[in-house]
């Protein structure tokens, strides 16, 4: 139920947040067309980092990323 | 007529050949990641990948990384089969495509790995789709991964797990310098998830194979935030909450700040917290035998914290290539287990050097 009450207060935030959208032409986008801007900007980095993450912790998911191998070892 | 893997490697070649498709763009990328921690385990990664726009409609990648593990952790000292220390080696290679007509883009990803006691083969399908002006993008992907797991020295222990994950994501320009992102994922796992080494203590000095549920449902929801202080100075922010059906749940939190103050460097400096619970069934040690035990640090209630840093420089005109960066990334954790006597504090310490040459 806690679980469940967290996921509802994300997703409340987030609508909360949506309703204060602008609509950006494509010749206002100087900032957001940026490399730095997009939230893999290194895929091959976030690959090996998740996996790192996936045997070092308990939780995985959400953030995109590679894996495979159990890492039981 | 059979396709060898010459003829495969002949089409391969003539997608990702920049000199065929409109205008096509295409970029390699060689990195080798190394990580070490304070529990004698090394881990060696070298990877490469290629990506290409081989039109303006079709992308084209691969990848290939092999993992060179070096271990004399507590976790193998203390295994059904203590041998001290190993050396595995797993390899993973995979291919995707983005096909994209519209405002709608159309995904798919295989993936193979395997090493000694494993092998794994999985598939993605997604789609993605702009809206209200390309100021939203909404994207669903579904994953299949089936994984056969074996036992070093023991040929007649194999056992199968699947798991079928689904990720949802919405990606929403706020403003002229603001983008925001939620995701969900879901993600279901059955089959054998125990380790087939790992053996749990009992308070009288017996022993016992760890044993888990076959099966695991694990759910995540994110909040992604990026902002641009300016042309050249980028904030982004993190939230993510995990929970699943073996009671474990999890907060990670991770800011970060990176600039480019001019055309060829770039930095970054990032923190990144996380606080999980136990698994239902954790414990350090057990009074009695139960139906599921582990004793895998991993399942036990722990903080971590991780430091990093990274620099990215253009090197201009290199071996022929104008578009080469080289990077240097370093890391610094510290995970600091309350309910795990043999070793309650991690250091891990991750450093990776990176190539990346566009033509």
């Amino acid at each position: 139920m806690r679980a469940f009450s967290y996921s509802l207060f994300i997703l409340a935030l987030s609508g909360i947040g949506l309703q204060a959208c602008q609509t950006v032409r494509p010749w206002q986008r100087e900032h957001l067309a940026k490399p730095q801007m997009t939230f893999q900007e290194d895929k091959d980095e976030g690959i090996l980092e998740q996996h790192t993450y996936e045997y070092r912790e308990g939780t995985i998911g959400g953030l995109g990323g590679g894996g495979g191998g159990c890492g039981c070892n | 007529m059979q396709l060898s893997s010459k003829h495969l490697l002949l089409l391969a070649f003539l997608f990702l050949s920049p000199s065929l498709g409109a205008e096509p763009t295409t970029r390699a990328v060689v990195k080798v990641n190394a990580y070490l921690d304070n529990d004698n385990n090394q881990i060696l990664t070298p990877h490469t990948s290629v990506q290409s726009t081989v039109s303006p409609s079709l992308s084209l990648g691969a990848h290939v990384g092999v993992d060179v593990v070096s271990s004399a952790s507590i976790d193998v000292i203390s295994a059904a089969t203590p041998i001290g220390s190993f050396i595995d080696i797993r390899t993973e290679t995979g291919a995707n495509m983005a096909y994209s007509f519209s405002d709608w883009t159309l995904n798919g990803a295989g993936r193979f790995s395997t090493e000694d006691d494993f092998r794994s083969v999985s598939g993605t399908l997604g789609v993605s789709r702009e809206l209200a002006q390309k100021n939203t993008t909404a994207a669903l992907s579904y994953s299949f991964t089936d994984s056969d797991v074996g036992r070093v020295g023991d040929d007649t222990f194999n056992e199968d797990l699947d798991s079928h994950v689904v990720n949802a994501s919405l990606t929403q320009v706020v403003n002229q310098k603001t983008l925001a992102q939620i995701a969900v994922y879901a993600a279901v796992f059955v089959g054998f998830q125990s380790s087939p080494y790992r053996m749990v203590r009992f308070n009288n000095g017996a022993a016992s194979p760890e044993q888990v549920p076959d099966d695991r449902q694990r759910y995540a929801g994110v909040l992604r935030v990026k902002h641009a202080l300016s042309s050249s100075s980028f904030l982004g922010a993190d939230y993510r909450f995990y929970f699943d059906t073996w009671g474990l749940q999890s907060h990670m939190a991770e800011i970060s700040f990176s600039q480019q103050p001019n055309k060829s460097f770039k930095w970054r400096v990032r923190n990144r917290i996380y606080r999980q619970s136990a698994a239902d069934f954790y414990a350090g040690t057990y009074a009695a035998p139960q139906k599921f035990m582990s004793s895998d640090r991993e399942h036990s209630p722990f903080i971590s914290d991780t430091l990093g840093g990274k620099i990215a420089v253009l090197a201009g005109d290199f071996w022929g290539f104008e578009d080469v960066w080289f990077d240097l990334k370093a890391d610094l954790g510290w995970q600091h287990f309350s309910d795990f006597d043999r070793q309650p504090n991690r250091l891990m310490w991750v450093t990776e050097i990176g190539m990346n040459v566009g033509f």
